[in-house]
């Protein structure tokens, strides 16, 4: 150990002797900022692990917001609206007055672009209309007529340009002599249905959108409600038609299928005042009177047959419900009240996202951009814009955890299902499959680990000669080092089908290793001494080296026999036919073995420590009173040793939950939620390796996924810092004695 | 309770729980046994020419010849044989068959049969029954026939095995040799001409400078043409196992043996030469053939590249928290914290190094360095240098903690002693304590290799592909590519065992890739115990002095 000489040819003259110690204070300091600097550096970058995740989280939960883009838009609206909407992705402003003008305007900033007004007869009105879905509006106008108008727009320089267009030509149509009192209509495959009202007859017509044919091709008769219909809804593919009645009431009309008749129902007590269906087009939205607002969609009765029924109540609005506009791409929708309080909700979650009191009073007219998500409000002839910030509206805390009722499913259920993209069906993401997938691969691991590596790190820490608890405890610790992508690799390719054919020997086995080795013990202590004295204390394992191969060698003809004897030939057929239980290749059996292997190594390692290092002097004191060794060891080190045995099953426990490799290898990754040991299940960590590199970064999928990882690092965090403390304090105690 | 039977008393007394726990000790020492006998087995096979078995199989009174390797051998249930739709005459609950491998997979017949051993007649291991290996369509057995050229069937060798076949391996490497060149100009010759005139053309440099280029390009597409021409000059006649008799090209050839007529010292031979492909050679056919090379290189460079990352970062934050930092409640909370991210599951981190990392830094990166190549990102997707960052980050609780246990063995009297002496603390730290502690961090750096070699979960989220373009070090400039996309031995088992389409002829090298994953892993850990053994004996031998 020499320190750095002075520079060689000079003298130590003080000053540079000063200058040298001075270089050398500077270097120290130098040295020092360097490593506080890096070494803090460190530190903070593993915590970034824990706060990247909590980033990407947070908005995950941050309250939906609306803000006010433009307060008052200038001009103000001309005419009495009966229409608005936002179209081509926000760009553009459309309203429909009654007197019969188009008008169209840009959002932002209020100005007019263009006026279109409608070819009706003179002083005609429209006093309703339908929106059947790509710009077509189906106007009702006041003589009892009918006017398809379809609205489009080319993108040129200047913006999308709007044309309008009359599918079934310029001249309003007379579809009933006596004159249409109610219609609805939709567009679907290039064909416009039409259902009206009229002289208490409810009439079906169809036309062909490719041929501007003011003839309908189709008109017949529906069999007609015990009341007049306030308003009518189709719904997708023409399925049924419903009615909405006076009293609550909404009647249901097949409109094919001679099976399905038509029927009443009284959704509400009060007065219905908002009867609109939702994005889709599968559920129903109903508002009353008093302000209650629910869902309803069909689903399977016990006949067969398909009933409306209310499916969840949202939170309330003060007063009437009037006015809806909805979102699909996160199945939010916006209500607003006869006074114009506004509430947002997520389809799939009965509390309202927010909620505020619309200044000014009344509403007269709702649109919303589904894209931006802009809202454009219309009030006394003012418009107002504002912008709903809801990005990952359909999750909350609450739904990732709770049954979800979703569109086409009979019941609620939890159901892990994100959205592939080209699918309509809406997105599901309940941890609850995930989460009762991961803790059940991590139960049958523990449950095949926790007795064979505890019982063997007793006997190794306990019983085993000195000599050989040096060797044989690196070796079982040298089971960590085999990758789990290689025990995953043997467990699928190998153990699997191999389980498959011969799932009654590996069960007999269970039941036969540990009669026989009693077995063997109880005949080998009945030998003759001389053959006893052969095998030293402590040296117990090495005839059993023999004994477990020949057991299991002999199980197999056993198992055969016993199949063909009980189980008609094959336990897994016969497990399927008589029991009903299903037999998946790669299933929580092959998991729990395969991940049992793997966490043996830590449990084993952390549990023989543990009980080695209980002091020697405590299980002598208690054999000199007399115990015997077992008893020495079970009353006396066990206690002893049990904090330390506990942290290690918590660290083994932490070690399962987390495996990626073995789980995703070896189950069939089946998001269910089943007990059954012979069916699969999908892990987190195997979900995120599944979903990761496909899901679009920022959106919900993706920061669910993160949440998911946040969940197992914080889980595994937790257990692996209390196991710790539980260590440090038995260390403490040991010290003590 | 009062038992008085032997049997009774005996369960009542201590020796069967001992011998139960030390049940338990010798049923993992077993398990691990037979996982290393399986790996090692089923590895090997695939480098042993297996004999070939050729017999006859009756089946509804009709007996036709089948040719192949024996997979394997099992009993199965005949309910479940039943169960399939065959009708069996037979009382015996259970019947063996056989697992047979009829290679020719181009030709129709199933790549792979299941054949009752009942059905099997008059097995044999003809001697001239010949194993192909093919660069496609995976091996092709039979008899050699004849060798043609040009179309024209070479005369003379009629009869004489031995002749004709000593005439097919002649051309089998010449044409070998001129597929070497083919490879030659198709995977580094003609890609390094289209990177420089990429280049170029991005550089707007006159056109003149690419006419050199193109011309130099033409020249070689037209030598490539040539070298086709020759190679498809040769083919060969074989007689498959139903007596018909097919030609195929020689240039598809890989290697032609037949393994029934093999000494021993020819087989060990044969196996060298397997083993030399499988690890220098680039993977065939899907991953299913072939050698590993890209996924040994990407493994081991990954791993130097991580091990040069974290190195240094985790000897400096180990000495941080133990020399420099004051050791009160919040160093001790840091200490557990730190010990226990090393029990946080892979897979986070692998999620942290795709956000972090790949989107956030990387998307960075690009947009101030790599603004040209936008919207292909450069490093805003997985690479070799986000995945070694990830794995560092991921080994880095080992490097701290395995260097900091170096650091506490250290004596603080030789701290002292050498501060007595008058050095300053960096230079104690730098001339006294750290080569003391220098095989701690070596120990540490192997185990954090170790466990780096064996992960495969994170890497799938940070840039490993089943198929990388090209190796991730090459001749062209910069020479080693940290943004390109690497194969990887863990990520390798995990895709050809179980994406490939062809899973059963996929599983031997699945099983070799294994056999050699496990051994660099079971090297790097004996490298860490032998060095923790070696830094325990220089302290016994300081100790005294003390």
């Amino acid at each position: 150990m020499q320190v750095e000489a002075p520079p060689p040819g000079h003298r130590r003259s003080p000053p540079l002797h000063n200058r040298w110690l001075q270089l050398r204070r500077y270097k120290d300091r130098l040295a020092t900022l360097l490593i506080m600097l890096g070494g803090l550096g460190v530190i903070l970058s593993l915590l970034l692990l824990l706060f990247y995740l909590l980033y990407q989280v947070v908005p995950l939960l941050a309250p939906a917001r609306i803000v006010p883009l433009e307060h008052s838009l200038q001009p103000p609206f001309q005419g009495q609206v009966l229409y608005l909407a936002l179209d081509a992705e926000g760009q553009m402003g459309v309203r429909l007055t009654r007197a019969g003008e188009l008008q169209f305007f840009h959002p932002t900033t209020g100005a007019l672009r263009r006026r279109h007004p409608l070819p009706l007869p003179d002083d005609g009105r429209i006093v309703d209309l339908a929106d059947a879905g790509e710009g077509l509006l189906v106007l009702l106008l006041s003589d009892g007529t009918v006017l398809p108008v379809q609205r489009r727009y080319t993108g040129a320089d200047g913006g999308p340009q709007p044309t309008i267009h009359y599918p079934l030509g310029n001249q309003p149509l007379r579809l009933d002599p006596s004159g249409v009192d109610r219609l609805t209509a939709t567009v679907e495959q290039q064909q416009l249905l039409l259902v009206s009202f009229q002289a208490g007859r409810l009439r079906q017509f169809r036309f062909d959108l490719r041929r501007p044919d003011p003839l309908p091709q189709q008109a017949f008769n529906l069999p007609t409600p015990g009341f007049e219909p306030r308003k009518l809804l189709l719904m997708p593919h023409a399925s049924r038609l419903l009615a909405l009645g006076p009293e609550g009431r909404v009647g249901v009309i097949p409109l094919h299928g001679a099976g399905e008749s038509y029927e009443v129902i009284r959704a509400s007590q009060e007065e219905i005042s908002l009867f609109e269906l939702l994005p889709g087009g599968r559920s129903l939205l109903l508002g009353d009177r008093s302000g209650a607002l629910s869902q309803w969609f069909f689903t399977p009765d016990r006949y067969d047959g398909t009933r409306l029924r209310e499916i969840r109540q949202y939170d309330p609005l003060p007063g009437p419900p009037t006015l809806l506009a909805a979102r699909s791409e996160d199945n939010s929708f916006v209500v607003l009240d006869r006074a114009g309080a506004l509430a947002l909700y997520s389809l799939n979650s009965s509390r309202a996202l927010l909620r505020s009191e619309a200044p000014g009073g009344k509403v007269d007219a709702l649109a919303l951009s589904p894209p931006s998500g802009e809202l454009l409000l219309e009030r006394d002839r003012r418009g107002s814009l504002w912008r709903l910030q809801a990005p990952h509206s359909e999750i909350t805390l609450d739904s990732l955890w709770r049954r979800i009722w979703y569109e086409d499913y009979d019941q609620p259920a939890y159901i892990w299902q994100p959205a592939s993209a080209g699918s309509d069906t809406q997105a599901k993401y309940s941890l609850a499959p995930l989460v009762f997938g991961t803790l059940k691969a991590a139960l049958y691991a523990m449950l095949l680990a926790t007795p064979l590596a505890i019982g063997g790190a007793i006997y190794t820490a306990y019983c085993m000669a000195p000599g050989w608890r040096r060797r044989i405890k690196p070796i079982i610790e040298l089971m960590a080092a085999i990758p789990s992508v290689v025990l995953g690799l043997i467990a699928a390719l190998w153990l699997a089908p191999f389980l498959l054919t011969h799932l009654a020997a590996i069960l007999l086995l269970i039941v036969l290793l540990p009669i026989s080795i009693l077995l063997f013990a109880f005949g080998w202590e009945r030998m003759p001494q001389r053959l006893r004295f052969l095998l030293p204390e402590g040296w117990h394992v090495i005839p059993l080296l023999g004994v477990i191969p020949l057991v299991t060698w002999l199980a197999f003809p056993l198992a055969q026999w016993l199949e063909a004897w009980l189980f008609d030939g094959q336990l897994v057929l016969w497990l399927g036919h008589q029991v009903g239980i299903r037999y998946e290749l790669r299933n929580a059996l092959v998991v729990g073995i395969a991940m049992g292997f793997a966490i043996i190594p830590t449990l084993f390692s952390l549990t023989e420590e543990a009980i080695h290092a209980v002091p020697r002097h405590l299980s002598n004191g208690a054999l000199a009173l007399g115990a015997t060794p077992w008893q020495a060891l079970i009353w006396m080190i066990l206690p002893a040793a049990s904090a330390g045995i506990f942290s290690a099953l918590m660290i083994g426990f932490g070690r399962a939950i987390g495996e990626t490799m073995i789980v995703l290898m070896v189950t069939g990754n089946t998001p269910i939620m089943e007990f059954n040991l012979f069916e699969g299940m999908r892990t987190l960590a195997a979900n995120i390796a599944i979903e990761m590199p496909q899901s679009t970064v920022g959106s919900s999928h993706y920061r669910i996924l993160f949440l998911t990882a946040l969940l197992l690092f914080l889980f595994t965090l937790v257990i692996n810092t209390l196991a710790e403390l539980i260590r440090q304090q038995l260390r403490r105690r040991y010290r003590a004695l | 309770m009062h038992c008085d039977n032997r049997l009774g008393r005996w369960l009542h007394s201590d020796t069967p729980w001992i011998w139960l726990n030390a049940g338990a000790v010798a049923l993992c020492l077993l398990t691990l046994l037979g996982i290393l006998a399986l790996i090692g087995s089923r590895g090997m096979a695939h480098f042993w020419p297996a004999d070939l078995l050729q017999a006859q199989v009756v089946h509804a009174g009709q007996s036709r010849r089948v040719v192949g390797e024996i997979i394997r051998h099992e009993q199965v249930s005949v309910r479940r044989l039943q169960q399939a739709g065959l009708t069996l005459a037979t009382t015996s609950p259970r019947v063996g068959r056989t697992l047979i491998h009829g290679g020719n997979r181009e030709l129709g017949d199933s790549d792979y049969f299941w054949l009752l051993d009942s059905a099997l007649r008059e097995r044999a291991y003809p001697d001239q029954l010949a194993v192909f290996e093919r660069t496609r369509w995976g091996p092709l057995y039979g008899y050699l026939r004849g060798v043609s050229e040009d179309g024209v069937a070479l005369q003379g060798a009629d009869g004489d095995q031995a002749r004709l076949w000593q005439r097919f391996e002649r051309r089998r490497q010449r044409t070998a040799a001129l597929r070497q060149e083919m490879e030659q100009i198709e995977s580094d010759l003609l890609p390094r001409l289209v990177r420089r005139l990429e280049r170029l053309r991005h550089q707007q440099r006159p056109p003149r400078e690419r006419s050199a280029l193109t011309q130099e390009q033409q020249r070689l597409q037209q030598r490539l043409e040539e070298l086709r021409r020759q190679a498809g000059r040769d083919r060969f006649q074989v007689e498959l196992a139903d007596g018909r008799i097919r030609e195929f090209a020689m240039s598809e050839v890989i290697r032609a043996y037949r393994p029934n007529g093999m000494g021993p010292v020819d087989k060990l031979k044969h196996v060298a030469l397997k083993l030399w492909e499988f690890l220098s050679d680039s993977p065939r056919a899907g991953n299913t053939e072939g050698g590993v090379f890209p996924a040994l290189l990407g493994t081991v460079l990954m791993v130097l590249l991580m091990s040069l990352l974290v190195t240094p970062f985790g000897v400096l934050a180990a000495v941080f928290l133990h020399e420099f930092a004051h050791q009160g409640w919040l160093t001790r909370t840091i200490r557990i914290a730190v010990n226990n991210l090393a029990g946080v599951p892979s897979i986070v981190y692998g999620i942290f190094g795709l956000g972090f990392f790949v989107y956030f830094l990387g998307g960075r990166i690009d947009a101030l360095f790599f603004p040209q190549a936008l919207p292909t990102p450069t490093f805003g997707t997985g690479g070799l240098l986000w995945a070694a960052a990830t794995l560092a980050l991921l080994t880095l609780p080992v490097v701290i903690v395995a260097t900091e246990e170096g650091l506490r063995a250290i004596p603080t009297s030789l701290r002292e002693g050498a501060l007595a002496l008058g050095a300053t603390r960096a230079e104690t730290l730098w001339r006294v304590v750290l080569p003391m502690a220098s095989p701690a961090m070596m120990t540490g750096v192997i185990l954090a290799i170790a466990r780096a070699a064996g992960e495969v979960a994170p890497l799938m989220l940070v840039g490993v592909v089943t198929q990388a373009p090209g190796l991730p070090v090459d001749g062209n400039f910069p020479y080693l590519h940290l943004d390109q996309k690497f194969m990887h031995l863990g990520f390798h088992i995990y895709d050809a065992g179980f994406n490939s389409a062809n899973g059963e002829s996929a599983q031997p090298l699945v099983y070799a890739t294994a056999l050699l994953l496990l051994l660099v892993i079971l090297l790097l850990n004996l490298a860490a115990i032998l060095l923790r053994d070696r830094l325990r004996a220089r302290f016994r031998a300081l100790e005294p002095e003390l």
